[in-house]
């Protein structure tokens, strides 16, 4: 549970520090910011649609599916899954002047694995998994895509360089 | 549709794609994706370009 906060913590700075980076290092071209709003649309639809359904099960089956904070928490990580690897993949994530590096993709996979492993760790010793494991499960997933997005992006930017 | 022109006139002023987005202010991806045809700049990104590439916006997006 400590190596949990400590890996939340971590991540929270990274995020911090991502985006004091974005500020400092400039603004998005056109083609990125157009981009980057085609992203918060998609992201947005993703978000209603996911609403829309619980809404219509929970009334249809008359049952309540999620709290109103396990729903909101869900809507922030599905808007934030659909919007990161879509902008990472357009090369619209970073800002034009914000040097590339694999180093941001592996910070990500291996926060990623580092939530993922103590809960799988804890699932094969007792068969059970905690609420906050769930929590974690969600973060680990979603740091994992983010960081394999960027490893995948920046390793086939290579090839093509190395292509021309 | 692809921008075969603007290419052309890349290679004619012996400038790789991260030079001109260099000069632009624009990421390079975005001059591959104006050059391969996936997007349209708008019009001063053009001017901006043919500035670079001393060539006229005739010269390079119209027909």
């Amino acid at each position: 549970m400590f190596l949990a906060t400590v890996v939340v913590f971590v991540v929270a700075l990274s995020f911090g520090f991502l985006i004091l980076m974005n500020k400092v290092e400039g603004e998005r071209d056109e083609r990125q910011t157009q981009v980057v709003d085609r992203a918060y649309k998609y992201a947005f639809v993703t978000i209603m649609f996911l609403n829309a359904v619980v809404y219509f099960w929970e009334k249809v089956g008359n049952i309540q599916l999620l709290s109103s904070e396990d729903l909101a928490a869900l809507s922030i990580w599905l808007g934030t899954l659909v919007f990161a690897p879509y902008t990472i993949w357009q090369h619209a994530y970073f800002p034009v002047k914000v040097k590339k590096s694999s180093s941001m993709g592996w910070l990500f996979a291996g926060l990623g694995l580092l939530e993922l492993l103590p809960v799988t760790w804890d699932y094969f010793e007792s068969s059970k998994v905690d609420q906050q494991d769930i929590y974690l499960v969600f973060l680990g997933i979603l740091l994992l895509i983010t960081g394999s997005t960027i490893l995948l992006r920046n390793y086939l930017d290579r090839k093509e360089d190395e292509g021309r | 549709m692809k921008n075969l022109k603007l290419k052309a006139a890349r290679a004619g002023k012996d400038l790789s794609q991260q030079a001109l987005a260099d000069r632009v202010g624009v990421s390079r991806q975005t001059i591959s994706a104006i050059e391969k045809g996936d997007y349209n700049p708008t019009i001063n990104l053009c001017i901006s370009i043919c500035k670079e590439l001393d060539v006229t916006l005739n010269d390079l997006f119209w027909k």
